[in-house]
């Protein structure tokens, strides 16, 4: 009989009968169930890819319908160079519609590669600094939690970065969004043009 | 892929769409780009005007207590 590559369960051959197909796709369900059980027991998978929007050159990357009541905690992973030594910009967004309120308080502190801090850090702003960028490749990952809750946002995470001048290895980020309102999406924005590619995973609740 | 090859205008990707700015929009962005700019210029300025006041204490300091300023610095 045959058999799957992987976990070996079995399907029908070729030649096996029509009349034996719904005892076949039952006992290779039974299979499956057993596979996945042993796998994950009642666990489900921890995150899961919502949404990967590549862009190239653009002045800001919106991405909309990715924060829902399915999860209450994201991961945002950002690859991104840009046109200039700059800043990324972080707004929620919601209806399409970008916060642009002077809501966000944000900070950011790295040590560079001769080992000098950089830092920065913004009250009562527009948008959220979440990394400063230059021509080389740089990247940030935070989490942020509850945006699509009627609540004030929290985000954090790490980032590396290089402006051309100021080059980090390493740091950590992380801002408020004061606002009791629930946000679908965000946008990045940049004085400049960037490239790269943003990913949004949702983690299980 | 959001993308664009159109230099010296004003394109923004809305998910997998690239769309140019004209007339109020493109009008509206750039005044809010030039707020941030401007906001990160006021940042920056005070972080580095903090950086040379550190430097300079830190000079002052390493003089009084004999030491290098990259001694001083050290156990800072």
């Amino acid at each position: 009989m045959a058999t799957t590559t992987n976990y070996s369960w079995t399907t029908p051959d070729d030649t096996a009968l029509v009349k034996d197909g719904a005892s076949a796709i039952r006992a290779l369900g039974t299979a499956i169930d057993t596979s996945m059980n042993t796998a994950l027991g009642t666990k489900k998978a921890g995150m899961v890819l919502l949404n990967t929007t590549s862009f190239s050159a653009v002045a800001s990357q919106s991405v909309n319908n990715v924060f829902s009541s399915t999860y209450d905690n994201y991961s945002i992973v950002l690859e991104t160079t840009a046109s200039a030594g700059s800043y990324i910009n972080f707004r929620l967004r919601v209806g399409g519609v970008d916060a642009s309120g002077s809501n966000y308080s944000w900070g950011f502190i790295s040590t560079t590669d001769g080992g000098t801090a950089y830092q920065l850090a913004g009250s009562g702003a527009t948008s959220s600094n979440i990394l400063r960028v230059g021509t080389a490749r740089n990247t940030c990952t935070f989490t942020i939690c509850n945006p699509a809750i009627a609540r004030t946002t929290i985000y954090s995470g790490n980032h590396s970065f290089n402006d051309g001048s100021t080059v980090a290895v390493g740091g950590a980020m992380g801002g408020i969004h004061a606002v009791s309102t629930a946000y679908d999406g965000f946008t990045l924005i940049n004085s400049g043009t960037i490239t790269g590619t943003v990913s949004v995973y949702g983690y299980n609740k | 892929m959001a993308t664009t090859n159109k230099s010296n205008k004003i394109m923004v990707g809305v998910d997998d769409q690239v769309v140019e700015l004209t007339g109020f929009d493109l009008e509206a962005f750039e005044a809010d780009r030039s707020q941030m700019r401007a906001y990160e210029a006021i940042l920056e300025a005070e972080y580095k005007a903090k950086q040379e006041a550190r430097e300079n204490a830190i000079k002052k300091l390493a003089e009084v207590a004999g030491l290098t300023k990259e001694e001083l610095a050290s156990i800072l």
